[in-house]
Formats: structure tokens, sequence, C-alpha cells
């Protein structure tokens, strides 16, 4: 299975250059900015990282597609069990790879020379929520790729991630506010980081569990 | 005699296609060509072998163990060909390499560069600059730096040209030194089957009309051709389909023998191509259908 695994990182290094260097210039970009700028948002940085470290994670995925490789590597001395296992920890290992890039960049950047800011972007629970961000967003979205393929399964992903949104605000927007789930989920915010982010995560390997698990049971079943 | 390959019974249904109850068997140190027409159930009897198509009944076993169970061990004594080599455009053949060769216990560098001195292969362009031609090459290279006991291949000689394709048969005939190595590869260019197999299995509309050595196809079938009077219920029964023109009939006997005792000298008997079964039958599933 670590074959499965090195052969995206072996198979793509240069296209992975490229992103690394794209994804520090973005980070050094925020971090300079906000030394001009004096006000960069939090959420406006956190939101970049999720969504550039989420597509980072994803190229490994989008490479197999495009080249139509997936019925090669699918005859190759493995199991369906292994290409699915392989999928999540390259995807997982890209992903911290890419968190560790967007950090590197903040540090580096943050040299006397250039005298950029850093403040918020030093607090280690930023980077943690944002890999368990990324930890959901791969546990529901595997699933739909291994049963519909990649184009289809992100479309059908879309439409259901949207759902949950809308569900979500609508849920937000109709609780009674001494309700039940009004209390427990304003209880739960107001939690230290820690515990927050401590609770996330463990919440997070549980989904995550389940997606690797159903994924299997999908993909095992599947005509390439 | 030990089998590389045993199919039996293997059904398998699709949205408008149905593989039912294939069977076959390929013995150890032989070639198998697997023929019939574009939609017949090639491709999927070749990926259900690989375990890329789910089965729904029957059972397959290669080496002797079944080909789900023992996926693995299996795979790694296989070497593929798919009809479109696919593959990451931006690698070359070394890179490509490099990612492959980890997969393998087996693999040996020495052959890999013996095949590609043998095939002309650069070792450095990209892969998206290769012909097909190449491209199919550059997967027989690959399945066969492993030292494959079994080597399965899906339309190999599709769309390569004359040259290529004979480059492609001794590369085969190459392979078959080894006694215990074994061949199935299917096609729809009957002269290259004609060339190269030892057993022929014929499939159309997802069944196995025969699957049998090459000698026993040559000497059962043939192609009669006499006067229309010739023909009528009792006679036509000896062929697999009939056609029949303003001078005469042409048809396919399945029974050359049978054919003779009742024909004798009144017609002709020519030697039946893989083409010319592979019409007749066509024939007959669309007469039934």
């Amino acid at each position: 299975m670590l074959s499965l695994i090195i052969k995206d990182f072996r198979a793509q290094k240069q296209y992975l250059l490229l992103l690394f260097i794209m994804i520090a210039g973005i980070s050094a970009g925020f971090n300079i900015a906000q030394r001009v700028e004096a006000d960069i948002e939090v959420e406006l940085y956190i939101l970049t990282v999720v969504l550039s470290t989420l597509i980072a994670s994803k190229l490994f995925t989008l490479f197999d597609y495009q080249a139509n490789a997936e019925l090669f590597f699918a005859a190759l001395p493995v199991t369906r069990k292994q290409m699915v296992i392989a999928a999540y920890s390259s995807s997982a290992v890209l992903a911290i790879v890419t968190l560790g890039v967007h950090f590197l960049a903040i540090v580096l950047s943050s040299t006397e020379l250039l005298r950029a800011e850093h403040t918020f972007m030093y607090e280690a629970p930023m980077w943690i929520f944002a890999f368990v961000a990324l930890v959901l967003t791969d546990a529901f979205s595997f699933p739909f790729s291994f049963k519909y393929g990649l184009a289809k399964g992100s479309f059908v992903y879309g439409c259901f991630f949207i759902t949950l949104i809308i569900t979500a605000i609508v849920t937000i927007n109709t609780l009674n506010p001494t309700g039940f789930l009004y209390t427990w989920v304003t209880a739960f915010l107001k939690q230290s980081p820690v515990m927050l982010i401590s609770q996330l995560t463990v919440f997070g390997i549980i989904i995550l569990g389940i997606s690797i698990f159903i994924s299997i049971h999908t993909y095992q079943g599947k005509d390439l | 005699m030990t089998n590389a390959l045993e199919i039996t019974n293997l059904s398998k249904s699709y949205k408008g296609f149905h593989l039912q109850n294939v069977s076959f068997n390929l013995p150890t140190g032989y070639i198998m060509g697997l023929i019939g027409p574009n939609g017949a159930g090639k491709t999927t009897i070749i990926k259900t072998i690989l375990n890329l198509v789910m089965k729904q009944e029957g059972s397959i076993k290669v080496f002797g163990l079944d080909h789900q169970k023992e996926e693995v061990a299996i795979k790694k004594r296989i070497g593929f060909v798919f009809d479109t080599p696919a593959f990451y455009p931006h690698l070359n053949l070394k890179q490509l390499k490099n990612v492959v060769a980890p997969f393998y216990e087996q693999w040996d560098n020495a052959v890999f560069d013996d095949l590609l001195d043998r095939f002309t292969l650069p070792l450095n362009k990209p892969l998206k600059q290769f012909s097909r031609g190449m491209n199919m090459k550059a997967s027989i290279a690959i399945s066969l730096s492993h030292h494959a006991d079994f080597i399965i291949m899906d339309e190999p000689t599709s769309g390569l040209d004359p040259v290529i394709r004979r480059e492609m048969l001794d590369v085969l005939r190459g392979i078959m030194q080894d006694e215990n190595k074994s061949i199935l590869f299917s096609s729809h260019v009957t002269s290259d089957i004609e060339q190269a197999a030892d057993f022929i299995t014929y499939v159309n509309q997802g069944q196995v009309v025969f699957s049998k050595t090459k000698d026993d196809v040559n000497e059962s079938f043939a192609i009669v051709k006499g006067g229309n009077e010739l023909l009528d219920t009792n006679t036509a029964k000896n062929f697999v389909a009939v056609r029949k023109g303003e001078f005469g009939f042409e048809a396919l006997t399945a029974d050359l023998n049978a054919s003779k005792k009742i024909f004798g000298e009144q017609v002709v008997y020519d030697k039946a191509s893989l083409e010319d079964i592979m019409f007749f039958h066509n024939l007959k599933f669309k007469s039934t259908n």
C-alpha cells in the first residue's frame, strides 16, 4: 500500500513543487499585506488556507482522473481496500504538507528583512481547526468520489454540501433560544479553544473512520 | 496439464448487456486468442479476470487460485496490456518505471532496458509525445518486466500498423519460449489470432460460441459453396449460417465430415478463416434475434 501512496508523490513531484511555491506565495503575501493593510481578517485567511489546502489535497485524485489511470493502478497487485486507504492517506499527507508550507511561509516572511507581521497566523488552534475542517471535507467528499467517480462525485457532493449548509442556516435561524439544541450549541462553542479543538478532532476521526468504511464498501463492488 | 486460467459459468449483467455462463480453460504454456465482434464481451471477461469488473456468478481461477481471494498474489504474476494505455502523460518511461516497479518484487530492470532497446523506445521522452504504437510497446515492456507467468492483453494490436503488429506477435512468440508462460489476448484482428494463438475462444453477444484448439477449429469449420438446388430444410441444418446468392449458396459448416457425407463432391469445400467463422456466426445471431 505504501507503493500506492509513494507513487503519487513520485509521479507528480514537478507539479507539487509548483503548487508549494504558489501556496507559500499566498501565505507570505497575506503576511506581508497584513503589515501594509494593518487589518487582515482572520476568517479570510483561514478560508484561504482551508480552500487552497483542500484543492491541493485533491490534486492526486484529479491527476488520476485526468490520466484515466484508475484502471491501470487497479490492475496492479493491490486490493480495492488498499486503494481506498491509500487515497485517504495521500490526501491527508498532502494536506499536512500543504499546511506546513503555509506555516513555513508565514515564518520565513516574518524576517527582519521583510518585517511582516504574523499575529494570529502563529496561533496553533487556527492550524488545527484548518486541519480538522479538511479532514471533515475529505470524509464527506471521498465516498461520493468512490461511488460516482471524480466528476459526477464532485457534483453530487456539491449538491449534498449545499443542502447541508442550507439546512444548517435554516436550523440556526429557527432555533428556539431557550431550547435544548440552542443551549447545547452555545455551550459547546463557548468552551476553551483546546477543549473545542479536541472534541472536534475526535469527531473528525470518528467521521473519517465511518467515511473510510463506506468508501471501501462502495469501491469494492464497483465496476471500473 | 495444469491450467493458467479456468473460467466456469461466469455471468455478469449490465444495462443492455449480459455475459452468460462463460466457461473456458487456458492450459499453462499456451496462447489463447479471444475473438468476437465489438461489444461481444471480450473486455468484460478480461476485466473480470483482473477483478476490475465484479462477477455476479461463476468462478475464475488463475494458477488454480480464486481470483478474488488471492487477488494480490495472482496479480503479482500477471502482466496486463489494455487497449488504451492509461499513464500519466507528463512522465517519461524512466519515471513511469520508477512508479510501477515498486509494486512488483520480481521487477527486473535489465529486462525492462532490454525491451526498450528492442522496441527502440526513448527513455527520456514524455509519454504524451508517443505514438499509439510506441505507447502500446511501452505497455508491453512494463507488463513483461516483472517475469509475469500470465500475460493478459486486451486488443493489443488494434490501431497499429502491420509492421508493429508483426513485431508484437514476434514478442509474444518470444515469451512462449518459456513453457511456463501463458497468454490470453483479445482481438478482432483475426489474422493476428490465426498467426499467434494455440487456442481460440469465440465470444458473441456475451456467450462463448466455442473454445477450441486452433487445429480443431481448422479441422471442423469449413466454407461450403454449391448450387441453391442442394439446399433444403434438412441440408441447411448442417450449417451455422447460409448466405444465398443468385448463382448459389455459401455456408459455414462446423462439422466438415458431416457436410462431406451429405454433399459429397457436389459442393466445394474451402478453408474457413476466423473472419469467415465470425461473419457466419454473426449472421446466425442476427437471424435468431
